[in-house]
């Protein structure tokens, strides 16, 4: 742990709230994408980020350097992320008509980003896939989804995966065999 | 090495987790494998297929809603916190801490008695005659659940709600009134089935000896067994409350409520006490309800137990 960010802690431990936002801003882009992985939707990575944070927040005072304070964080975003119950309706189709934000954050329809170079059947082939990978995530347990999302899709040692679940390695590699031997099963029809 | 050993090695090995040694035997084995190396292509083209799943994008303008959020959540949360204490040291500056004391705990003791009060106070003198020789300590209320509604700092007034836990221990005899509005309370409210059970028990141990008819306060009693048979999710308790009421038969109410029973209970043991338990031939020189006809009728046709159908017919035809 750097020296500043013990320095950090031990302010925002007194209270001080500029110490606690600048942890929170070391460290969110992180917890957010964690939690983006896992959930695929904006508005419930939004609501872990908030939960987690809040739990930061609420045990600092508790935090007694037995760990990194990074490992601490990604242990709350992964506990809350199993223990999470999306309160939305997740919209599993991307509509083209729908906005998305360029480089200078103005708006454009998606439809208008999509490449020239691919004919319209192979979109609809790669949404199809795509519809069809995320059903498939979706038949993992929490705790499979967890740890296939944090290797395949965030690049995490297992390793640190384990330190973040607070499991042993061989169990964290147990998930990740299940996982894909199940996503293996439900893809198995698909034509790559 | 087992080939599932090998398999396993492979999946880690896309994800660059093998240690050279580790990597060099996988190597090793796959130039002689055929059937590692399908597993190998199939598992890259699953890997291809999962490509397609793009994580949703981090973007700033995203992170810093959150972060605005949380700042607020976390100051909402502050200030509720501290009204608690403005208010508790505007209380310091008017009254003096000892004086504050006092009144706290008389204004505790006077909750507990009203409490004490509502909860057991005594109805019209009954001409049953049990002597009354039970006593009661009320202990310190606990105030929880305290919500601050408005206050004015200006005048000190403040308004604010909240609930109070007073633990009370009863020493008496089970025929007593109060004792047995407790029990009563007990069967329906109490989320632990080991308490119910025992409150019936003690109830049932007591309508056994009674040979005549039951006093006025025992209606609370009545309708909290009623209640245990036809809603308790615990299929023990409805039976210990079949046992207890057919004491109180043939009253009218709990012969609804064993009609009641054989018409919507599932479990067929308890259907079956139910029916053993209304006897027809009471009604030997009197009419019997239509009520309770049409149940046997509909029983001797329709149940899907053979020995409720046997039971209904024979009761139909002693009564004829």
């Amino acid at each position: 742990m750097a020296a500043d960010e013990t320095e950090l802690i031990m302010q925002a431990q007194r209270g001080n709230m500029d110490a606690f936002e600048q942890l929170v801003q070391r460290h969110d882009k992180k917890v957010f994408t964690i939690a983006a992985g896992y959930v695929h939707s904006a508005d419930d990575a939004k609501d872990i980020y908030q939960e987690v944070f809040l739990r930061v927040y609420k045990g600092l005072p508790k935090f007694k350097y037995r760990s990194e304070f990074s490992t601490w964080i990604y242990r709350i975003t992964t506990n809350v992320c199993l223990s999470h119950r999306s309160r939305r309706k997740r919209n599993l189709h991307t509509s083209l008509d729908q906005n998305v934000s360029d480089e200078d954050g103005q708006p454009h329809p998606l439809k208008d980003t999509l490449s020239d170079n691919v004919s319209a059947d192979q979109q609809t082939h790669n949404a199809e896939i795509t519809l069809r990978v995320e059903q498939a995530l979706k038949t993992l347990s929490p705790r499979q989804r967890m740890v296939f999302t944090m290797r395949h899709y965030e690049g995490y040692k297992l390793k640190e995966i384990a330190e973040m679940m607070k499991c042993r390695e061989g169990t964290v590699k147990k998930y990740l065999f299940e996982a894909t031997a199940r996503l293996r099963k439900q893809l198995k029809d698909l034509a790559y | 090495m087992k080939h599932k050993q090998f398999k396993e090695w492979l999946q880690l090995s896309t994800y660059n987790e093998l240690s050279e040694q580790e990597q060099a035997l996988l190597n090793r084995h796959l130039a002689t494998c055929e059937q590692c190396r399908r597993a190998f292509e199939d598992l890259n083209k699953l890997h291809d297929a999962l490509a397609h799943h793009q994580s949703v994008e981090v973007q700033e303008p995203l992170i810093q809603e959150a972060r605005r959020n949380l700042r607020l959540r976390i100051q909402s949360g502050a200030a509720q916190e501290s009204l608690w204490n403005k208010i508790k040291d505007a209380l310091d500056e008017i009254i003096a801490h000892p004086v504050q004391a006092a009144l706290g705990g008389a204004a505790m003791i006077a909750i507990g008695i009203l409490v004490g009060y509502l909860a057991f106070r005594a109805p019209a003198e009954s001409s049953f005659p049990i002597q009354k020789t039970s006593t009661m300590e009320a202990g310190e209320s606990q105030v929880t659940n305290i919500r601050f509604l408005d206050r004015n700092p200006q005048t000190g007034d403040v308004e604010f709600t909240f609930e109070t836990v007073t633990p009370v221990r009863i020493r008496g005899n089970v025929n007593e009134e109060h004792v047995q509005k407790v029990l009563a309370r007990a069967l329906v409210s109490n989320q632990n089935v080991g308490t119910r059970l025992r409150a019936l028990n003690m109830i049932g141990a007591q309508a056994e000896q009674r040979s005549n008819r039951l006093p006025e306060f025992d209606e609370e009693i009545k309708q909290a067994l009623i209640t245990a048979l036809l809603h308790d999710q615990n299929i023990g308790v409805r039976k210990e409350a079949l046992g207890v009421l057919r004491n109180y038969l043939p009253d009218p109410v709990v012969v609804r409520a064993f009609l009641q029973v054989l018409a919507k209970e599932k479990n067929t043991g308890l259907k079956i006490a139910a029916i053993n338990s209304l006897d027809l031939s009471q009604y030997e020189n009197q009419p019997v309800s239509s009520e309770i006809l049409e149940m046997f009728r509909n029983k001797a046709q329709s149940d899907e137990n053979n020995y409720i159908r046997i039971k209904a017919k024979t009761a139909l035809q002693e009564i004829q």
